[in-house]
């Protein structure tokens, strides 16, 4: 390489070094493409030896985060550690002051860590604005923080397990190479599901065995996941992305239609990374728990929330709601037990009053059938052993739809001005216009999409994922032509710039 | 698995061949960019040069080339010219080309315009223009295989069975188009009299790609060693809109290692208003100033 040309370089990248985004191993990348069946490989070649495909996992796992940002590594070390050593002592501990005090040290730590690196500007922020407000002038300075890729998934699993031991559901691993590959499981390291330690600790610590129906289980589901973070997210981001960034200048009814874009980006984007994580676990013989089950079909709130984001939902209710004191007691304490809980999951979310008011919105929503005591109404999967719902189920999947699609738009804004002329201008009189449609074909091909892939869902909504059913029920040459039909869409429609998944940054 | 494989392979390539041969618009068939005799004229480009041979000078580059070097000018001067750029053509598109062309076009002298833009893309665009107006062969498929994308391996698919049955063996694409261009013997395309209205650009620094790089080197190569001679230039964008780059001396420095280069941004007296019809390219009455400063520097008057 001649002088010049490095000299050429040296400028060039100094210049453009700090809007250069870090290298990602995104699901839907050419490297996991090359990631994956390299351990995927070295896994089963050492499947006489548990602890050495452990030491792999792990390995993989620091592999596939670093790959990110090696520097905080650090973070999940340290977390790993203090968590597997606090677990131990709680073992040993039989003292229950001592006992709280180990409990709250792991607390400490791990909320603590996502305190520093999510929260610490947004509540600096907050105070300055609100000693302002009294006349109080503060001066104090914002810290740089990169927030580390999936913090909030990892410290909610390793607090899990503390928490387990503490209330003696689980007796606490010696080996700490389960353990870490436990934290660190790259398929869900970074987005969840989030995994309690009962459920999977233990698969770490009995000999896993290649099944090849389990391992086409896993295919099955990771192109399923494929489908809907690249064709389904990822076309609807980019209608989403240009109507909510340019929001002021659109109709009423085209502020709908980026509302209901959105609202199938983020399900496709999430439940997508779920299906590709739980696919991927299956490969390696680990079986995760079901995440999102269909929850656009849902009757009414309490169901979304049963089949929205199940593994966030149930740890919030197993280790903040249920110690808070539940449902039971009088009206005032469900009703502010329900608000905390949605608040925090909010929270949880991002920095951020939107996700607040997100949070806040859900909880009004979900209040009525908690107060009237019709929470718990559908248990059942809509139309069970039915083609087609009623009149009525399909009324109430439509309102609740169209409630969460407007509680999505706070998820979505930029702040909370934003997301309130969004709705202003949603709901004026324009939303009865016909949408103001710039690229018509290509929203017109997008809606087809999100139409083959709801009736997908609709057929397999018994199910774990969307094609369970197909996989399962089909004679061999319906699959195979199905399968070969998704990959030809993938291919087809795949947008074009690779785009992150949207949880990653919670 | 493996029969599931080959099962696959063989619908997906059918579903290609099928949703092109079925849906015109773009939209329904996004990656999917097979486009035949469309703008810039590159399908009758490709056809003239397919028949040249021993040729006196070439110029390779991309719509800075075929927009900038008009051949009647140069055929005039007495050389025998054609013009080998296309839209965005980028240096690995311009190899492939070369691969294909050079020994045949057997030029004395090449002109290799070096516009800094093209070494910052990735060159899917102009890979897609030739698969839609060249044939396809074994490079194209190598090239096919530096940019993994689905949109170079679909088009890629629909092109080879494009050129398997025949499809484009009589079209004639016409020389006056869009209502505006105008095709010229030798490849040079002439944009109707059109004058530029200047904005403002951000600032902003070329970062060159490894991959260009490299395609470069590889062009420079096949030029050495068939002893042709060559001149680096680079063609005159708006004064704003080179000017809004920071790391231009950079660049020149760099080219001047790869032979002996010209910058005509620091040379021909233009002005934007009345010599270009865009921020990038040159009118009629801004290439006949160009030509003429090209022809005097480089000796070929």
């Amino acid at each position: 390489m001649s002088t010049a040309r490095v000299l050429f370089k040296n400028t060039s990248l100094q210049a453009t070094r700090n809007s250069q985004p870090a290298t990602r191993m995104l699901f839907n990348s050419l490297d996991f493409a090359i990631f994956l069946p390299v351990v995927f490989a070295l896994y089963w070649a050492m499947k006489r030896n548990l602890r050495l495909q452990n030491l792999l996992i792990v390995a993989a796992s620091y592999v596939f985060y670093g790959w990110w940002d090696a520097r905080f590594l650090g973070l999940i070390l340290l977390s790993t550690l203090v968590d597997f050593f606090i677990g131990r002592r709680l073992g040993l501990e039989n003292n229950w002051s001592r006992r709280k005090i180990l409990l709250w040290t792991s607390i400490f730590v791990n909320l603590g860590l996502l305190g520093v690196f999510k929260y610490f500007n947004f509540f600096l922020e907050n105070f300055t604005t609100a000693f302002s407000f009294f006349g109080v002038d503060f001066s104090i300075q914002s810290l740089q923080i990169i927030l580390p890729v999936g913090i909030s998934f990892y410290t909610f699993q390793t607090l899990s397990y503390t928490i387990d031991i503490y209330k003696k559901r689980l007796a606490p691993t010696q080996d700490f190479v389960s353990f870490a590959a436990f934290v660190s499981f790259f398929p869900q390291l970074v987005a969840g599901p989030i995994e309690r330690a009962t459920h999977l600790l233990p698969q770490f610590q009995r000999a896993r065995k290649f099944q090849y129906h389990q391992a086409v289980d896993g295919l099955r589901q990771i192109l399923w996941g494929l489908f809907k973070k690249i064709v389904i997210a990822d076309n609807c981001a980019e209608f989403a992305n240009q109507i909510f960034n340019n929001s002021a200048d659109y109709s009423g009814s085209t502020l709908a239609l980026g509302a209901f874009f959105f609202t199938f980006q983020i399900y496709g984007d999430f439940s997508g990374y779920s299906d590709i994580a739980i696919g991927t676990a299956r490969l390696f013989g680990f079986d995760l728990k079901q995440n999102f089950a269909f929850p656009y079909f849902s009757r009414d709130i309490a169901e979304f929330w049963r089949r929205w984001h199940i593994s966030l939902s149930t740890w919030f209710r197993d280790y903040l709601y249920i110690p808070l004191g539940g449902s039971r007691g009088g009206t005032w304490r469900k009703v502010s037990n329900t608000f905390i809980i949605f608040l925090v999951s909010g929270f949880w979310h991002g920095a951020n009053w939107t996700f607040i008011v997100w949070g806040a919105l859900n909880a009004l929503y979900f209040l009525p059938l908690l107060l009237t005591k019709n929470n718990r109404n559908h248990l059942e999967i809509v139309a069970k052993d039915r083609v087609l719902p009623s009149f009525l189920e399909s009324l109430q999947m439509l309102l609740t739809f169209g409630l969460t699609m407007i509680a999505w738009i706070f998820f979505r804004a930029e702040n909370l001005t934003h997301a309130l002329s969004y709705l202003q201008n949603m709901f004026s009189k324009s939303l009865f216009a016909i949408p103001g449609m710039w690229r018509e074909d290509a929203v017109k091909m997008t809606l087809i999409l999100i139409v083959f892939f709801i009736i997908v869902e609709w057929i397999g909504r018994a199910g774990e994922y969307g094609l369970e059913k197909i996989g399962w029920q089909l004679p061999r040459i319906v699959r195979w032509l199905f399968y070969s039909v998704i990959i030809f869409l993938i291919g087809m429609y795949a947008q074009t710039e690779e785009m992150p998944f949207i949880y990653f940054q919670f | 698995m493996v029969l599931f494989s080959f099962f696959a392979m063989f619908l997906y390539l059918a579903l290609v061949i099928a949703w092109g041969s079925i849906f015109e618009k773009q939209a329904y068939k996004k990656n999917l960019s097979y486009r035949t005799a469309n703008y810039g004229h590159q399908f009758s480009r490709i056809k003239e040069i397919k028949t040249a041979r021993d040729i006196n000078l070439l110029f390779l580059g991309s719509s800075h080339t075929y927009r900038g070097f008009d051949t009647r000018i140069f055929r005039k001067a007495g050389f025998d010219a054609y013009n080998m750029g296309s839209s965005s053509q980028s240096h690995i598109q311009t190899e492939l080309l070369l691969k294909r062309y050079l020994d045949n076009l057997n030029p004395k002298m090449v002109v290799y315009e070096v516009y800094p833009g093209l070494f910052t893309v990735d060159g899917i665009e102009s890979s897609l223009n030739l698969m839609g107006n060249d044939s396809n062969d074994f490079e194209t498929v190598k090239t096919a295989f530096k940019l993994p994308h689905f949109k170079i391996f679909n088009t890629l698919i629909y092109g080879l069975f494009t050129d398997f049955i025949g499809k484009n063996d009589n079209l004639i694409e016409y020389a006056r188009k869009d209502y505006q261009d105008t095709y010229v013997a030798g490849g040079y395309v002439q944009r109707d009299l059109r004058f530029y209205k200047n904005t403002t650009h951000p600032s902003a620094t070329w970062e060159l790609k490894e991959s260009q790089l490299q395609a470069f080197e590889n062009c420079i190569l096949m030029l050495k060693k068939r002893g042709i001679l060559y001149q680096l230039v680079q063609a005159p964008v708006t004064q704003a809109y080179y000017k809004s780059h920071t790391n231009n001396v950079e660049f020149d420095s760099l080219m001047t290692t790869y032979g002996d280069y010209t910058n005509f941004n620091n040379i021909s007296v233009l002005n934007d208003s009345l010599h270009f019809f865009d921020e990038h390219h040159l009118n009629q009455d801004g290439v006949e100033v160009f030509n003429g400063d090209v022809l005097e520097i480089l000796g070929l008057d």
